[in-house]
């Protein structure tokens, strides 16, 4: 039996699975335009609401609910003080910031002592949630709302709990060290509390830094990234915030608040239990522990996301970083909705268990495999020709438009509202990169979902490696030879992944090639050349 | 049977055309589109720059030489946009400038085409136009009959933004009756947030002390009314005793010491506690130091830090008993307060019992580096 034979089994084996393949492809799309709709309408009235809510008395007291910022650091020497320092000027009246030092290694803890003239304070003794101990706990003596944390070793979420206890404010804003924030934008997010009572928890919108002038740890002039992975996923962040939370937002349904920037009612993430140290998604996990914690007990809760206040954060443009990250998110996913699996389909989460918690599931979860699945079928198929070219282009074609509709309209969605990029052609680069995006990086994304979701069913919950120098060894000769084997693989994954991005549209040009050919709409160049070498 | 398959082939490769072409032209519409936006908000953002440099010079010219306010007719040719402009910088004007200037200034949005337009929205069936219209009317002084009757009625809205956009702008009046009647009608209602009853009190405030007496007398009106839930009670009581209506000194001091169930629910017993220290009502001093013997930390705590705001010996050491009883973060609040009251220190050391002494020891030299311990 040859490769043929093999490959023509396999696509007779898969080809009654064709009309699943067409019903979940046209499920999927489908709840996307539904959610691109609701997006569309809803983050507009959003923006002429921002625009006449204005809060002047307000300010003027000091009952409002004060903010507790939680900036957890691990070996962050290089920024920690101009995060800092930037963190410190937000316009709000009333917040105190509180560093985390989870055991770093480097100088992070002696820049910040140095730098902010912190002197110790005493440790509460009555820690509500449980992390890794504390050992210091210190006030600065320049700026009296600066604590700083220095404690054992845990993860982002045994700092933030770490954290937690020592904040004394009504609300903590979670973000990450190298978080940049925009300097109003704890005004700005006061706007859901002062809104709705009930609100427990609410998100703001991050976006990325890569590109964008920035002096004193605020962003000057914003731009568009300059490599293709930062285009990529600019375009990325624009479609997930802009219509995708936007979306579950006005359904009542919000399932994520991003580790980067979100902020929370601090007695109702006591009442949860805090951050959950065991898992690579604590960000998720808190929010829909708080949905599952409210609505099993029938408590009015909200949870809210605004597109307007804004954070800023570097993306990695590294294939492997990139990955290692998106393998994370999906594990993260992956452990949420098999903690909360209670949730699904069940009558009391309403919109949650029938709406929110399916699409997580079958769409953003099982995702991967039905994706990675379809593309071997086809890539097969095509291999084997046993299917009609035209055909073929025709559905490919249209399930990219499709993906190229769905990232446009969050361009769009940006245009109609905030237009953070200054520039015609930065619109048009957005508009190009939502273009490419579904040829070539689409796929190698969809097998680092894949990847992840596997790495998930063997139980792998590591946060994944992190670059760093010189940590580990004194050997300058171990480390020179490490490094340099880990550089040569490095590029082979790169090489290996650009390849992807390279050799998916080529393809597909050919198949739009051989499909016009086919309908005899332009001569068959390929049988021309090979008339003509053998004319020669 | 290949016949029907064949014509079944097509059929779908026709949809499939079809398909492809719907999306393909939805793609143009909305790469075209983000196009037109773009160019269509950069051409609205010139005419604004334009009409913004052409009315800020006529506005200041007008509050040097006192022109009068029709006179700045003569300079819109019916743009809504120049309105909306125009508008735009009055308000500018108005929040930087003060006193005489900032009235003068705010003249100006009482001129016809404004005023009649902003009248006009509060008929809109868009909330948001409704919304805009009250901000607007926040902003100048409210004389018309009909517009106030709007905005009442607006108060009682579903839609609570709304509500609470025209009770900001009914606060803008005068009279202490549309105010009182905006802050009443918020307060009774359940949903409505902390943050946002806030603010309408502090609005609630007229720019001049002549309306003082009047104030406290709705404040007190609607504190004592059965109809407000008692968190906004709470918060009222708060509010007012920040702001310093000292009129209702007498009345909290009262309801402190009150029997009633309701005065005793501890959201509102706290809030009369900080009253207490609001006013420096040393008055309640007795009483706050019995209170120090309950066993709820919610109420514990703002007794000690208001008993030590008061100072004084025997409040003092009924502070130190406390310290000397436990050995938990509850004190550490205790003594934060009572240290920072400038008790002395050293006293405190020397006559803890040993096995707090340690901790006492760290504690004091701590609250050394505070800041406001060193002034």
């Amino acid at each position: 039996m040859n490769w043929e034979d093999i490959l023509q089994q396999f696509v007779n084996f898969v080809e009654p699975l064709n009309w699943f393949f067409i019903l979940y492809f046209l499920f999927v799309n489908l709840t996307y335009i539904i959610l691109v709709f609701v997006s569309l309408f809803y983050i507009k009235k959003q923006e002429r609401y921002n625009k006449v809510f204005n809060l002047t008395g307000l300010f003027q007291s000091e009952l409002y609910a004060p903010v507790s910022i939680l900036a957890p650091a691990f070996n962050e020497e290089l920024n920690i003080i101009p995060s800092v320092e930037a963190l410190l000027q937000l316009q709000y009246p009333d917040f105190e910031v509180i560093v985390i030092n989870d055991g770093s290694s480097d100088a992070t803890l002696e820049r910040l002592i140095e730098h902010f003239e912190l002197y110790t304070i005493l440790t509460p003794k009555k820690l509500t949630l449980k992390h890794n101990p504390i050992k210091t706990v210190f006030k600065s003596n320049r700026y009296p709302n600066l604590k700083v944390v220095d404690k054992v070793n845990g993860r982002k979420a045994d700092a933030l709990n770490a954290g937690i206890n020592i904040s004394t404010k009504e609300l903590l804003c979670a973000i990450d060290a190298d978080s940049i924030l925009d300097p109003d934008v704890l005004k700005k997010l006061l706007k859901a509390f002062v809104e709705d009572e009930n609100v427990v928890a609410a998100g703001g919108i991050v976006r990325i830094a890569n590109g964008c002038k920035i002096e004193d740890y605020i962003v000057k002039d914003v731009g568009l990234p300059k490599t293709y992975l930062g285009r990529i996923q600019a375009v990325e962040y624009l479609r997930s915030y802009l219509f995708g939370r936007v979306g579950w937002d006005y359904l009542d349904s919000l399932l994520i608040i991003s580790g980067a920037f979100g902020v929370f009612s601090r007695e109702a993430v006591l009442k949860v239990g805090g951050y959950l140290h065991d898992t690579v998604g604590e960000d998720m996990e808190l929010v829909v522990r708080m949905h599952r914690y409210y609505r099993e007990r029938n408590i009015d809760y909200r949870i809210r996301f605004l597109p307007e206040p804004v954070c800023w954060t570097e993306v990695p443009e590294d294939w492997s970083v990139l990955g290692r990250q998106r393998n994370r998110w999906q594990r993260g996913l992956a452990d949420t909705l098999w903690r909360h699996r209670k949730m699904l389909f069940r009558p009391k989460f309403g919109r949650l268990g029938f709406l929110a918690m399916p699409y997580f599931v079958f769409v953003e979860l099982l995702g991967p495999i039905v994706e990675l699945f379809g593309f071997a079928y086809f890539f097969i198929v095509i291999l084997i020709g046993s299917l009609n070219a035209t055909f073929t282009v025709l559905f490919l074609v249209s399930a990219i438009l499709l993906g190229i509709i769905l990232s446009m309209s969050a361009v769009i969605c940006e245009e109609f509202t905030y237009r953070r990029y200054p520039s015609v052609k930065d619109v048009m680069t957005l508009s190009f990169y939502a273009f490419i995006e579904n040829m070539g990086f689409r796929q190698v994304h969809t097998w680092w979902r894949f990847s992840g979701l596997y790495k998930f069913l063997r139980g792998d919950k590591r946060w994944g490696v992190m670059t760093r120098k010189g940590l580990e060894s004194n050997d300058a000769e171990a480390i020179k030879k490490k490094k340099t084997k880990e550089e040569i693989v490095k590029q082979l994954v790169n090489a290996g992944y650009w390849s992807v991005v390279i050799i998916i549209p080529v393809l597909l040009t050919l198949l739009v090639y051989s499909s016009v050919v086919e309908q005899g709409w332009a001569p068959n160049i390929f049988k021309l050349i090979r008339d003509l070498v053998q004319n020669l | 049977m290949l016949a029907f398959l064949q014509t079944q082939h097509e059929i779908s490769i026709q949809i499939l055309w079809l398909t492809f072409l719907i999306l393909l032209v939805f793609t143009l519409v909305l790469l075209l589109g983000s196009m037109y936006m773009r160019w269509r908000h950069r051409v609205i953002d010139r005419k604004v720059e334009h009409y913004t440099s052409y009315f800020y010079p006529i506005v200041l010219e007008y509050l040097e030489t006192g022109g009068k306010e029709d006179e700045m007719l003569k300079h819109f040719t019916g743009k809504k946009i120049e309105y909306a402009v125009f508008e735009k910088v009055v308000i500018d004007l108005v929040n930087q400038l003060q006193g005489e200037d900032a009235n003068k200034i705010r003249q100006l949005l009482f001129i016809d085409p404004i005023f009649e337009h902003h009248v006009k929205q509060l008929d809109s069936r868009s909330d948001i136009a409704k919304v805009k219209a009250c901000n607007y009317f926040s902003y100048i002084r409210l004389v018309n009959f009909k517009v106030i009757q709007k905005l009442r009625h607006m108060v009682r809205a579903e839609n609570r933004l709304l509500a609470f956009s025209a009770a900001s702008a009914l606060m803008g009046s005068r009279k202490i009756e549309h105010r009182e009647y905006a802050l009443f009608t918020l307060a009774k209602r359940k949903r409505i947030t902390e943050m946002a009853l806030l603010e309408l009190l502090f609005k609630f405030q007229y720019q001049h002390d002549d309306q003082r007496d009047a104030e406290a007398k709705s404040l007190r009106k609607i504190i004592l009314s059965a109809d407000v839930p008692s968190d906004n009670v709470a918060l009222l009581i708060l509010g007012a005793s920040e702001i310093g209506y000292f009129q209702l000194r007498e009345l909290f001091y009262k309801l402190l010491i009150s029997k009633e169930r309701k005065w005793n629910i501890s959201v509102i017993k706290v809030a009369l506690i900080r009253a207490q220290g609001y006013f420096f009502n040393d008055e309640a001093a007795p009483y706050l130091r019995k209170m120090m013997d309950s066993r709820k930390i919610k109420v514990l705590k703002p007794t000690a830090e208001v008993l030590s705001t008061f100072g004084g010996e025997e409040n003092d050491q009924v502070l130190f008993e406390k310290i000397q009883g436990r050995n938990e973060d509850l004190d550490f609040t205790i003594m934060s307060a009572m240290v920072r009251s400038g008790y002395d220190m050293k006293t405190i050391t020397e006559n803890a019992n040993t096995k707090n002494k340690a901790y006492l020891d760290t504690l004091v030299e701590i609250l050394r580096h505070e800041p406001e311990m060193n002034q």
